[in-house]
């Protein structure tokens, strides 16, 4: 097994960013700690709660009461082992990943067997072949483990290594086929941050497919599952907190109304420090619209047959346009890249991605710095640079999906594109 | 959607355009950019300088500074002072300028900082600042403004700051009784020029020794843990800054938060102009608007001033004069910031987010040299200088909030002339254009590489294929053929014998055909596995290449980590083992990294591929632009410099073939004379030997060459110290970020591989 090292290597790299005097600069950059998953506002919540006084009746603490009880618990008894227990939930995810993706190929391997029939002769060869897709977990895998983004954003020990653990779970346990599993930990996830409440519909998807069997009642069933498993994790955590379910305004309340407006790598907070007071409700509105609705119906009716690939393009969509992400979730999502290897060689805009990737990672904690601490520049530089990094993702994942289809295209209809004898364009629209 | 539509079709043309014009395309935004810089120096293509904060309000009061005449006391009590009981020492008159300050009913206070000298044998300096607060008579100081003077001794090689010091008395003694203050103001002596000043700057925020850890962080959760929980030694030694040696000690009294500061520097009443200096740490320059105040109340005080190369009175109705002068402006100030260095105490403040300035009397021989017709200037006096401090000072007492109205990012082409940063920008970003560029067409190259390759796979696939079938058919009617003799054999063969043998003979023709078959099938899989190594190779191949290349370019990231913690290591066993003092050990044990690296680093790269060397050349290029533009968002000057220097070298560098003519291999060998003599330690080197070989044209060539290496010596060792005591980045940004680039050039240039 060559991954042990990969693991042993990611890990050491991790705790020991823990260690170092730039632990306190990770764990307060904006990038990485939004008021939502900082360890700062953790510890702070935790403490209050220790003490006796609610946390939520606050502004500092808007992580779910689940959390709050399963760090009091890590703190109150094993406070110096905590830099171990995040290496090893990032590990863990990556693991978990790993695994997931081999039942991606499985399923995907198998959706190519079935629809052989319909390919056209000259496209035979752009099929994948199994060596191709068996490195496919592997890159996964180290794509998730070397991924800057994801190595930053567990040495700033945030709770979005949870979160990415509690999706890596739900992934594997719906391509694998455990209903259960996949019920239970996108509920805990949806109850955490919201927005994955966006994956039960590739979820479901995907179960029913892998189950087999009559559709319908694989979706209601897993939906069933999910809704009594959401409120359960509401029921648990009003429990906590002491029978109150005043806790929701502090967390899905927060995530919703976006009140804490510190900047972060998205789009809200420039838009609502410059917003008029009675516009507000109809822009949160407006946002929280695009980022938890707008895209669920139409991918899902285009790509119902692909849910892999739904899912990767709504979590990357709601990471886009959340309202406090963070470089953990981008880490996450581009972890899922790598299952697409096959369509990059369709993609045309890897080029320019990849570039505003490499330059907006680099100009923006440099703006921030002549913002923040020269007090030369001012909030527009810094948005500007968070709107490119927002517009370079936005262009990963349509020249994804275009890739896809062009692929889906050209596999059924040959790769000469001619319409009368003259070349075709294919045109997205 | 046009970006998103189908490109393949007409793609093939632009890339073919890009692939052909890309060189003189990239050479010509190179140009471009360098004369881009020049033009904006032209009057036509920058700025008058005007205005922005309405709060300043310059100049609409009434002077009332009337203590020219304590000046000239305080000047010369100092003095007498200083040529008493300092004469020998370098110490500072505390006591004398504690009790003048007491006089003036100022709140005053003393600061002690030590510095542990990182460097050498472990020296500690002490020293102590003097400042006077002059409480706001109008507000709860909350705000505060800072005049302040660096103390130099008598027997300082640099000029003195005595007139300004008693210039900061008198003005004192002058404020103290007015009404109208509404910010307090800070009158601050420091000891040791900047190091004073960075200590009480450190000391009034409150910056603290320790960083904050992980495990300071758990706070009271932290005495819950059981015994062996507390972090091993090893960590706690971890923890600890090593780098930390100025300690700034504590301030016994504060103001509010410093809007902006006033920084001294007068030798002798008798002045004949004012220097105004902006430039500070890093190349951060102050808002525009205090610059812009300062000269603005020099003419209104009647006293000439200037700012680098731009004298007021000299001025020319000729445009390509003005032109002229405007370049030698830019590129003084730019030379200024390059380095980083502050060059006054002005530009400590900076980083701190307060704006100053240092207005530097300047008289005839000034070892700044004399600007032309400086000796027809009339001498200016205590008089004019002190309406003109209170001019700013009182427009300053204006503010409602901190500078932020006009520009912080700049260029000066003359005292009244900026150029702004939208104006400058596109110059770096032509540079950069030009690299990323040539990084575009590498990448289309490989690209196409790719595809002409996978196509010549799948042909090569399909013609083995065939082949396959082929053999496999004539395989098949061999043994039809054979089948067929027996049979004829059988026709003359007795006819009884027929039916048995016949039966035994296609039994064992059956076998021959199965063994046929069976070979056939082995023959089958044999080029099925041979079909799938060529896969396996092809999937290896990128593979590797993703290992290969990150792997790499970790490593050289590194080395370039491992330079820049390598002074601390090089002084301990320079002055260890070799009894050499810090600024030689450091210099040669740079010398011997680079020598090291040069013939080592080549080799990191292993069993390079054309795809690895030129995706290797893709992150480069893309790096470099990259770091130029955050670079020159901080410090424009520096990150134009280095862009201007790599940027042919990137152009250029290209990966080599394995053909050996002999005109490519001149060719290679001219790149990498250049990219030697790019190394970043050679360059400084070249630089500051030509610079001696300028300043001191008249010495031999051995001994300039020495001074040469003296210079670069104290040049390496200033900006590993500035880095450590006052964060200068240019160390940092030199090992970090351009070492490493130039090690992956001499990577790509060093290794031949096949197309």
């Amino acid at each position: 097994m060559n991954l042990i090292p990969k693991y042993l290597v990611a890990c050491l790299g991790r705790y020991w960013l823990i260690h170092t005097d730039y632990w306190q600069t990770i764990s307060n950059r904006v990038e990485v700690a939004t008021p939502l998953n900082s360890w700062k506002r953790l510890i702070e919540g935790v403490y209050l709660y220790d003490h006796g006084i609610n946390p939520y009746e606050g502004d500092s603490f808007h992580e779910s009461p689940i959390m709050l009880i399963l760090f009091h618990f890590l703190l109150k008894k094993v406070p110096y082992l905590l830099p171990v227990i995040f290496v090893l939930l990032d590990a863990l995810t990556a693991h978990i990943l790993y695994k997931a993706s081999k039942s991606f190929i499985r399923i995907f391997k198998e959706s190519q067997e079935s629809g052989k029939g319909q390919i056209a002769e000259d496209s035979i060869t752009m099929l994948v072949t199994e060596s191709q897709l068996d490195e496919v977990p592997i890159y996964v895998l180290s794509m998730y483990l070397f991924n800057p983004y994801s190595f930053l954003n567990c040495a700033g020990m945030t709770t979005t290594v949870i979160q990415n653990l509690l999706l890596a779970v739900s992934l594997w346990g719906a391509a694998s086929g455990h209903r259960a599993l996949a019920c239970v930990f996108i509920a805990l996830a949806t109850h955490q941050a919201l927005y994955p409440i966006l994956l039960v519909v590739p979820i479901s998807i995907l179960l029913a497919n892998v189950n087999q069997g009559c559709n319908k009642c694989s979706y209601i069933r897993t939906l069933l599952g999910f809704v009594l498993c959401w409120g359960f994790c509401i029921f648990i955590s009003a429990f906590i907190m002491d029978g109150s379910y005043d806790y929701i305004y502090n967390t899905y309340g927060f995530i919703l109304t976006v009140p804490d407006l510190k900047p972060n790598i998205g789009l809200f907070w420039y838009f609502f420090t410059e917003m008029f007071e009675h516009f507000r409700l109809l822009f949160v509105c407006a946002f929280q619209i695009n980022a938890l609705a707008l895209y669920v119906v139409p991918l899902t009716l285009r790509f119902h047959k692909e849910p892999v690939l739904l899912a990767t393009v709504l979590i990357a969509l709601s990471t886009i346009f959340r309202s406090y992400p963070c470089v953990g979730d981008v880490g996450f999502y581009l972890a899922l890249l790598p299952l697409w290897k096959h369509l990059f060689s369709f993609m045309q805009q890897k080029f320019i991605v990849g570039c505003a990737f490499l330059i907006t990672s680099a100009l923006g904690p440099t703006v921030w710095h002549l913002w923040i601490y020269s007090g030369s520049a001012n909030a527009n530089f810094f948005f500007g640079v968070t709107l490119s990094f927002a517009t370079a993702q936005i262009f990963l994942i349509t020249d994804l999906l275009f890739a896809h289809i062009k692929r889906e295209f050209t596999l059924k209809n040959g790769s000469s594109r001619q319409v009368d004898g003259k070349p075709a364009k294919l045109v997205l629209r | 959607m046009g970006l998103l539509s189908d490109p393949e079709y007409g793609s093939v043309k632009w890339v073919k355009v890009l692939k052909k014009i890309n060189f003189p395309l990239c050479c010509l935004c190179y140009v471009g950019s360098i004369l881009w810089f020049f033009t904006l120096a032209h009057p036509e293509f920058n700025n008058e300088t005007y205005f922005s904060e309405n709060a300043l309000l310059p100049g609409l009061v009434r002077n009332e500074f009337n203590g020219e005449h304590s000046a000239n006391k305080f000047f010369n009590e100092f003095i007498q002072e200083l040529e008493d009981k300092y004469e020998d020492s370098n110490e500072m008159p505390v006591d004398w300028l504690v009790a003048k300050m007491s006089q003036l009913s100022l709140e005053v206070y003393t600061h002690n900082f030590s510095l542990n000298y990182p460097f050498g044998q472990g020296q500690t300096y002490k020293g102590t600042n003097v400042y006077g607060i002059l409480r706001a008579p109008r507000t709860s100081s909350l705000e505060a403004l800072v005049v302040t003077a660096p103390y130099r001794s008598l027997s300082n090689h640099q000029k003195g700051t005595a007139a300004g010091i008693a210039l900061m008395l008198a003005f004192a003694q002058f404020a103290r009784p007015q009404n109208y203050w509404a910010k307090d103001i800070i009158f601050l002596i420091t000891e040791h020029e900047q190091l004073g000043m960075q200590a009480w700057l450190e000391a009034y925020h409150g910056l603290q020794q320790e960083t904050s850890t992980f495990y300071t962080s758990l706070g009271s959760f932290w005495q819950t843990g059981f015994d062996f929980g507390k972090p091993p030694q090893i960590f706690e030694w971890l923890m600890t800054d090593h780098s930390k040696s100025l300690d700034p000690g504590v301030l016994k009294g504060r103001s509010g938060s410093i809007q902006a500061a006033i920084n001294l520097e007068f030798h002798t009443p008798k002045f004949k102009y004012i220097e105004v200096k902006v430039e500070g740490l890093n190349g951060q320059l102050p808002n525009l608007d205090l610059v812009n105040l300062a000269h603005k109340l020099c003419v209104l005080s009647d006293i000439h001033h200037s700012y680098q190369n731009s004298f007021t009175w000299l001025r020319s109705r000729n445009n390509i004069d003005e032109w002229v002068y405007s370049i030698g402006t830019m590129l003084k100030m730019s030379a200024a910031q390059v380095t980083g260095v502050p060059n006054g105490n002005h530009g400590l403040f900076l980083p701190f987010g307060i704006d100053a300035i240092t207005l530097e009397g300047r008289e005839l021989n000034d070892p700044a040299g004399d600007p032309p017709r400086a000796q027809y200037l009339s001498t200016r006096n205590f008089y004019l200088l002190g309406i003109t401090l209170e001019r700013v000072l009182r427009s300053l007492n204006n503010l409602l909030e901190r500078f932020h109205q006009s520009y912080f990012f700049y260029m000066l082409a003359a005292t009244n002339r900026y150029i702004s940063i939208g104006q400058y920008m596109p110059s770096l970003c032509l540079l950069c254009g030009a690299m990323l560029t040539r990084a575009l067409c590498l990448w289309v190259t490989i690209q196409q590489d790719e595809e002409i390759e996978k196509r010549q796979d799948e042909k090569d696939k399909g013609l083995k294929e065939k082949k396959s079938e082929e053999i496999l058919e004539n395989t098949e009617e061999k043994a039809d053929s054979e089948e067929k003799e027996p049979l004829i054999k059988d026709v003359i063969k007795p006819k009884e014998d027929v039916i048995n043998t016949k039966e035994d003979e296609i039994k064992t023709n059956e076998e021959v055909v199965m063994a046929k078959e069976d070979e056939i099938n082995a023959k089958k899989a044999a080029i099925k596995a041979k079909n799938d190594e060529i896969e396996t190779k092809n999937g290896a191949d990128l593979n590797i290449s993703i290992v290969n290349v990150g792997c790499n370019y970790f490593l050289v990231h590194i080395l370039g980590y491992a330079a820049n913690c390598s002074p601390e290591y090089f002084n301990y066993i320079g002055t260890t083992y070799f009894d050499q003092t810090p600024e030689a050990s450091i210099f040669y044990g740079l010398i011997a990294l680079s020598v090291f690296y040069l013939f080592v680093t080549p080799f990191a790269f292993r069993f390079p591929t054309f795809e690895d060397l030129s995706m290797t050349n893709i992150l480069l290029l893309i790096e470099l632009a990259t770091a130029c533009l955050a670079i020159g968002m901080h410090n424009f000057p520096l990150g134009l410099l280095i862009a201007v220097l790599y940027t042919p070298l990137a152009l250029l560098v290209g990966v080599v073939g394995d053909d050996c003519r002999k005109r490519s291999a001149i060719v290679l060998f001219l790149k990498r004379i250049l990219c030697i003599i790019l190394q970043p330690l050679f360059v400084v080197s070249i630089a500051l030997i030509l610079y001696s070989w300028v300043l001191f044209p008249e010495e031999g060539v051995l001994s300039k060459m020495s001074r040469g290496r003296d210079a670069t010596m104290q040049g390496v060792m200033f900006s590993v110290v500035d880095s450590v005591i006052y964060g200068n980045w240019l160390f940092q940004v030199v090992t970090m970020v351009i070492f490493p680039t130039w090690i992956l050039f001499w990577q790509i240039l060093c290794n031949r591989v096949t197309y």
